[in-house]
């Protein structure tokens, strides 16, 4: 009888025991097949980052990671963005994660009119915003201008003011069509007569920006000499210079594709600047001062600030450098100026994007906040971005229906396997890029078989599935991996801290 | 056997957690303590995914620690917190009114960084650029057979996602 019950009751807890333990390995594999799904989720969001779909292995075919199992379904959302389904299954475990990214995004240009430490903008300037129709390309953009929108946002870390016009002496209001953000500790100080036609907040974190790059362009040729009896010049191939200096009554041409490095970019009063994105963009890399004196002319030929930036670069953090765009005329680009006290006191129309340490806008001048640059932008890293991020029903598949673990049934029901590095559609790649040699040159196949030693620089990107070429990319991702590898890039300007 | 499913009420209590607050915003998580203080409750709204290209967050949630004796209380989880439909699931049953080896006296007893931190303790830190982590420590203790009160204590760090 003794025994009996002893018997009865070893067996009780002997059976607690194990469910205990099985809930502990359920916990323990569900744990497991989560961060299989987070793994997944993370190779896809570097494949999208490269410029492929993002889809992953499969359901009939998954991938093997860390003792687990993985796939990853992409579905393409309007806006440019995709959707990430990724199932990880680990032992009994299984786990399914969702994540929503933007494609690509301009995270420099998103910030709009940006002054990192501060933005003061004088009476009677108007800061709105453009979006072209759609169209894209030269004809698009010269028959469809660009067109007024509301999404114009003014960005600080810290304090933004805004002056309206002298009440005695009358004027135009001082307009912002769209947001006024002034950092987590600062303020938005505007003159009662100031019109922000929409929100006026505090942000609740501060911003940053990623790295950028200088580009070597082969050493600097001196200072620019201007042609001896001429009046014009055209540079039209990357150029570098101690000073670039228009004299007052000249006018240089930049040509694109192209890249200007200057130490000083100075244009005098009475010179003109004209940038010509027609048959590619075009960088201008300063790294002290960026001077268009008062009465001096920039001007875009190509109404497509996509296609032009101009970077105020301080490769020491300790340096600030100075930038006034005191220039007549319409400028097309992004201005990029993290460590300069950038000063646009009225008479250029910019349309594009700023971000500058201290940002004035004078009285009067006109900026307009490119919405198309969110998509698009020369010269920066254009990242996908998450959107969302959530847990999800794990789908009905034979590897997720019933009990046993995934190894098991893949044994039971005879399904293969593929390595992580085998898991994205995409095999075959169109590399377009400049040889060690400065010329242009195409190569299509195998990603393993890219001629990596010749490749200088890598200018656009193509991924096939089956025999589809998809649509072309340029993703920073490989660019810059490229260009950090060949020694392209001299400085790399770190965010402020 | 006792000790295996104390540690078991705690695993599982903090999986959930974790799983809860993975999919948070980081702009929707309330309070936003540092150390050395902490809360015992946190509210926030997890991620619904994305309809017609506008991130959709869901309804309100709240995980708190409320007492049932005056030593000891359990880990609810509470669903659409204020709404009509608000429902409260209980995650844990013997979590006490302090961390292990901590008293309430303003002082850092057991050495963990948080002062006087209660048996479900909540705080936060804010990483690089948007990254906001939330630090759970958990305290589970029973008393034995042999009325000694046996307590398990673990941190988990949980990086908001969204």
């Amino acid at each position: 009888m003794l025994v009996a019950a002893v018997a009865t009751l070893g067996a009780g807890l002997v059976q607690v025991s194990s469910v205990s333990t099985r809930r502990q390995n359920l916990s323990i594999d569900t744990v497991r097949a989560l961060y299989v799904a987070e793994a997944a989720l993370s190779e896809a969001y570097f494949a999208v980052a490269q410029g492929r779909g993002g889809t992953l292995a499969s359901d009939t075919e998954p991938a093997e990671f860390g003792g687990g199992f993985y796939w990853v379904e992409a579905e393409d959302l309007p806006d440019k963005q995709v959707r990430l389904t990724a199932t990880g299954l680990h032992g009994r475990g299984k786990f399914t994660l969702g994540l929503v990214l933007n494609r690509s995004i301009n995270r420099v240009a998103a910030m709009g009119v940006c002054g990192l430490k501060d933005v003061t903008i004088g009476p009677g300037a108007v800061v709105d915003s453009q979006v072209s129709d759609g169209l894209r390309g030269l004809l698009g953009q010269l028959l469809s201008p660009l067109q007024p929108s509301v999404h114009t946002n003014v960005r600080s870390n810290g304090d933004i003011t805004i002056y309206g016009p002298d009440p005695l002496l009358g004027g135009s209001p001082t307009t912002i069509r769209g947001n006024v953000h002034a950092g987590p500790e600062g303020i938005v100080d505007a003159d009662p007569s100031v019109l922000v036609t929409g929100a006026v907040t505090s942000s609740s974190r501060g911003l940053t920006l990623p790295t950028f790059t200088i580009p070597k362009l082969g050493g600097s040729s001196g200072n620019f000499t201007f042609p001896k009896g001429k009046d014009e010049a055209t540079l039209a191939a990357d150029s570098y210079f101690d000073t670039f200096s228009i004299p007052a009554g000249k006018t240089v041409t930049l040509q694109g594709p192209m890249r200007l490095r200057a130490d000083s970019l100075l244009v005098g009063t009475g010179a003109r600047l004209i940038i010509d994105t027609t048959n590619g963009p075009i960088g201008i890399y300063t790294l002290k001062r960026t001077i268009f004196e008062a009465g001096s002319m920039l001007d875009s030929v190509v109404p497509d600030p996509t296609q032009c930036s101009i970077f105020a670069l301080t490769p020491d953090e300790n340096d600030r450098s100075l930038v006034t765009l005191g220039a007549k005329g319409e400028f097309y680009g992004m201005l990029v100026a993290p460590r300069a006290l950038v000063n646009i006191p009225g008479d250029l129309h910019m349309v594009g994007s700023v971000v500058a340490e201290s940002l004035y806008v004078g009285p009067a001048a006109q900026l307009s906040y490119a919405e198309d640059l969110e998509e698009g932008g020369y010269g920066v890293k254009m990242t996908p971005t998450l959107i969302s991020w959530q847990i999800l029903e794990v789908p009905d598949s034979p590897l997720t229906r019933g009990p046993g673990s995934i190894d098991e049934k893949l044994q039971k029901l005879a399904i293969p396997t593929v390595p992580t590095k085998d898991s994205p559609l995409e095999t075959d790649v169109e590399l377009k890029y400049y040889d060690n040699g400065g010329v242009f040159r195409v190569y299509t196949g195998p990603v393993a078989a890219v001629p990596w030693g010749n490749v200088l620089r890598v200018d656009r990107v193509a991924w096939y599935i089956g025999a589809t070429l998809q649509p072309e990319q340029k993703p920073s991702i490989v660019i810059d991996a490229v260009d950090t590898m060949r020694g392209t890039v001299d400085a790399v300007v770190k965010p402020l801290g | 056997m006792f000790r295996q499913l104390l540690d078991t009420e705690m695993d599982l209590t903090l999986d959930r957690i974790k799983l809860a607050l993975m999919s948070a915003s980081a702009d929707n998580v309330y309070p936003q303590v540092p150390a050395p203080a902490s809360e015992s409750h946190i509210d926030f709204s997890t991620s619904l995914g994305v309809q017609g290209g506008v991130h959709v967050m869901g309804d309100p949630e709240r995980i708190q620690w409320t007492p049932a004796t005056a030593e000891k209380g359990g880990v609810f989880w509470t669903q659409s917190l204020g709404l009509p439909d608000e429902r409260q699931i209980q995650w844990s049953r013997n979590v006490p009114i302090l961390q292990n080896l901590e008293t309430a006296n303003e002082r850092d007893d057991n050495d963990n960084g948080l002062v006087d931190e209660p048996g479900l303790s909540l705080h936060v830190e804010h990483a690089e650029d948007r990254e906001l982590q939330v630090f759970v420590n958990l305290t589970v203790s029973k008393t034995d057979s042999r009325g000694q009160v046996v307590p398990r204590s673990r941190q988990v760090n949980i990086t908001c996602r969204n």
